[in-house]
């Protein structure tokens, strides 16, 4: 007899890569229990470290974000798993919607990093308000957060700034906070437009993580509550909002800011007010990252000089600076001085240490005489592109095609996924009805039968009382005849 | 199929191709599989065996491995031998304070060829199994990556007694697992350790099926 292999030959370090390919909810629902061996792998140290305990399939996904678990076995993680390890707990991932039962189920005395999926404004904000066990944790020991809001929530300013506001004053420790820039396709720009009208305490935040719609909102926050960040993460709209610029001044230096990485979609025609003056402020930065599109109404395009002679120079600490910065010149009037791609590419040899790619043309429209500048560093680093084209060095058109294939073939992949569990469950239910009628036919079939022996049955009846009549008869005559022979024997 | 077509090729003793040196290697069954530089470097244990025996035209034995798994193993690598390497992941930055860009670990991400090649191995043949000891013999992450997403494909979304029907595992007697009515009480407040538990406690049963 073969000796087939089992899941039980396989060594616990292997057992341990597939349960640590679950989350934690799947590994208590589905293998915790199978056997003793599965149950001690199930409440490792290493596994229920890092607690994630949501039950949304796909958070990613535009369509499916279902949870599929049965509140049932919920309730038994809650009530006999999680007060036996919630000690453990360094880390731990919870929805909104179960965040309530998962924290009340334990003290989590070593929790330091706590995320929050998927919440909603409203309700976050309630819980940030009302719930003593999470205000509790929040204020003593969470150094790290991260929250995901539900999209369409993105609008509500007025919320999302007292939120914003609440996480700064109560959580004491926090050192890495990620505000709503969980995942790439649920990053929402909050108004947190509130924000500058508050006085702040400053806060020990050390890392930030943020999507805005407008910049200037946010500098206030980074004299005051925000002075000791030293990693700043900021995605932005757009950029200036006049009303409530106050001018910065380039003198006041942000020393604890190690790195920076901005990224703006807009246009901005503030570069040289805004975002320059800034960028002077941050004298030790070691890392820059930038992504902007600047509009500008003189004819001088972004190029090394400018870089180095605005803020490069004064960051004497910069390792690392990788960027994408596009140039738009509306001309009024006619120069011939406008540089070409060459020119631009050699005013960065010795100024930047990474390879540059410039590139400069005349738009034809729709005015005539406005000249585009892109400048970016090679490798290109940033998820985004605009006015892709094929002129662009280091993105062949090759790849081009494949990230537009990669777009659609991303979206077709997951309409197609939904098509397949359509036509899926299309298909058993169709089976499920030809076996229906299959029985049924059977039936009729098994009942027709019946009637026809029945019938035969009742056929043959009459027959059978002839028959047994005639041999009746028959049987008389055999003994009137025996009777008979046996008188003319005698 | 183009790789299926080269894969049987290497064992017919084509020696030199575009890739370089190519080296020998030995099924416990005693079958001999020619594999490329491509194929080697994918696989930890055949690249550390080659540089120290520096074996010549000697096969290197696997004595774990057999031939039925061998051959689909070197397709495996014959088809991602071209594949960029992926960044390496540091698994144990778990806690470092500055690294907490927060990214989902997907398990349902295997791509289409691997779901394919994986299909013809199975739970009730062992031969699944078989692969996922012979990738981690082999030191094929990606393999073994791919073979223990598939197990967990199949166990999400499944109770306890499904997991135990699907993989025909016997249930500990009754009292001792988590859910019996003592055990909370018991359990409650003490940590399982992980490494003594198996010392102490009943050994793990093992499934009847493969005595």
């Amino acid at each position: 007899m073969k000796n087939y292999l089992n899941i039980l030959d396989i060594p616990d370090e292997i057992l341990f890569l597939i349960f640590q390919r679950l989350n934690a909810v799947e590994v208590f629902s589905s293998l915790e229990d199978v056997n003793q061996r599965f149950h001690r792998l199930a409440f490792d140290p290493l596994l229920i470290r890092n607690l994630n305990m949501t039950t949304i399939t796909n958070i990613n996904s535009f369509y499916d974000q279902n949870s599929l678990m049965d509140s049932k076995v919920l309730s038994r993680i809650y009530k006999n798993i999680l007060p036996q390890i919630h000690s453990q707990v360094h880390k731990l991932t919870v929805e909104q919607d179960l965040m309530k039962e998962i924290l009340h189920a334990g003290t989590y005395p070593q929790l330091y990093s706590l995320s929050l999926i998927n919440c909603e404004g409203e309700i976050l904000y309630q819980y940030l308000s009302d719930d003593l066990v999470l205000r509790d944790l929040l204020t003593k020991q969470i150094t790290h957060l991260n929250i995901d809001m539900k999209m369409p929530e993105g609008s509500d300013s007025e919320t999302m700034s007292k939120i914003f506001q609440l996480i700064l004053s109560l959580c004491k420790n926090l050192i890495s906070l990620n505000f709503c820039d969980m995942y790439p396709t649920r990053s929402c720009f909050n108004h947190l437009r509130y924000l500058f009208q508050e006085s702040y305490m400053p806060s020990s935040l050390n890392k930030l993580k943020i999507n805005l719609p407008v910049l200037t909102y946010y500098l206030y926050l980074l004299d005051g509550p925000l002075v000791s960040l030293s990693t700043l993460i900021i995605n932005v709209t757009s950029i200036f909002h006049p009303e409530m610029l106050e001018p910065i001044d380039p003198t006041k230096k942000l020393p604890n800011l190690k790195y920076f990485s901005f990224t703006s979609f807009g246009y901005t025609f503030e570069y040289d007010n805004l975002i320059v003056p800034l960028l002077c402020r941050m004298t030790n930065l070691e890392e820059l990252q930038l992504y902007l599109s600047v509009g500008r109404f003189y004819p001088s395009l972004i190029d090394g000089n400018q870089l180095y002679d605005q803020f490069l120079i004064y960051m004497t600490l910069l390792r690392k600076f990788t960027f994408y910065i596009k140039t738009w010149v509306t001309f009024d009037t006619i120069t011939n001085e406008i540089p070409t791609s060459e020119d631009i590419q050699r005013t960065f040899i010795g100024r930047i240490d990474e390879p540059v790619a410039a590139y400069v043309y005349m738009k034809s429209y729709p005015r005539p005489r406005d000249c585009v500048c892109h400048v970016y560093t090679l490798p290109y680093d940033f998820e985004y592109f605009t006015d892709l084209n094929n002129s662009f060095q280091g993105v062949s058109r090759v790849l081009i095609y494949f990230l537009v294939i990669l777009l659609i073939i991303s979206y077709y992949c997951e309409a197609q996924q939904e098509i397949r569990k359509a036509v899926r469950a299309k298909t058993d239910r169709k089976i499920k009805e030809a076996n229906k009628k299959i029985k049924e036919a059977n039936k009729a079939i098994e009942q027709e039968k019946q009637a026809v022996r029945r019938i035969k049955n009742q056929a043959k009846a009459p027959f059978k009382k002839v028959n047994a009549k005639v041999n009746k008869k028959v049987q008389n005559a055999n003994r009137k005849i025996q009777a008979i022979e046996a008188v003319i024997n005698s | 199929m183009a790789t299926t077509a080269e894969a049987s090729n290497t064992t017919t003793g084509n020696t030199e191709t575009a890739t370089g040196k190519m080296i020998k290697i030995q099924s416990n069954d005693g079958q001999i599989f020619e594999v490329d530089q491509g194929v080697v470097e994918q696989s930890s244990t055949i690249k550390t065996l080659s540089d120290l025996m520096d074996v010549g035209d000697v096969p290197i034995p696997l004595p774990n491995v057999k031939a039925s798994i061998l051959g689909p193993i070197v397709d495996f690598c014959n088809h991602h031998k071209n594949d960029q390497k992926p960044e390496p992941i540091d698994e144990d930055d778990d806690d470092d304070p500055n690294k907490d860009i927060y990214e989902p670990k997907r398990s349902d991400d295997i791509c289409e060829w691997d779901l394919n090649f994986i299909k013809q191995f199975t739970v009730p043949e062992g031969t699944l199994f078989d692969i996922i000891m012979a990738a981690n013999y082999l030191g094929i992450k990606t393999l073994l990556a791919v073979g223990c997403k598939t197990i967990a494909n199949m166990v999400r979304g499944k109770s306890s007694t499904e997991v135990r029907e699907m993989f025909n595992i016997s249930y500990d007697p009754p009292g001792e697992g988590i859910n019996a009515p003592n055990a909370i009480e018991g359990q409650a407040g003490t940590v399982p350790t992980t490494q003594d538990a198996n010392a102490t406690g009943p050994s793990p049963q093992p499934d009847p099926m493969n005595q």
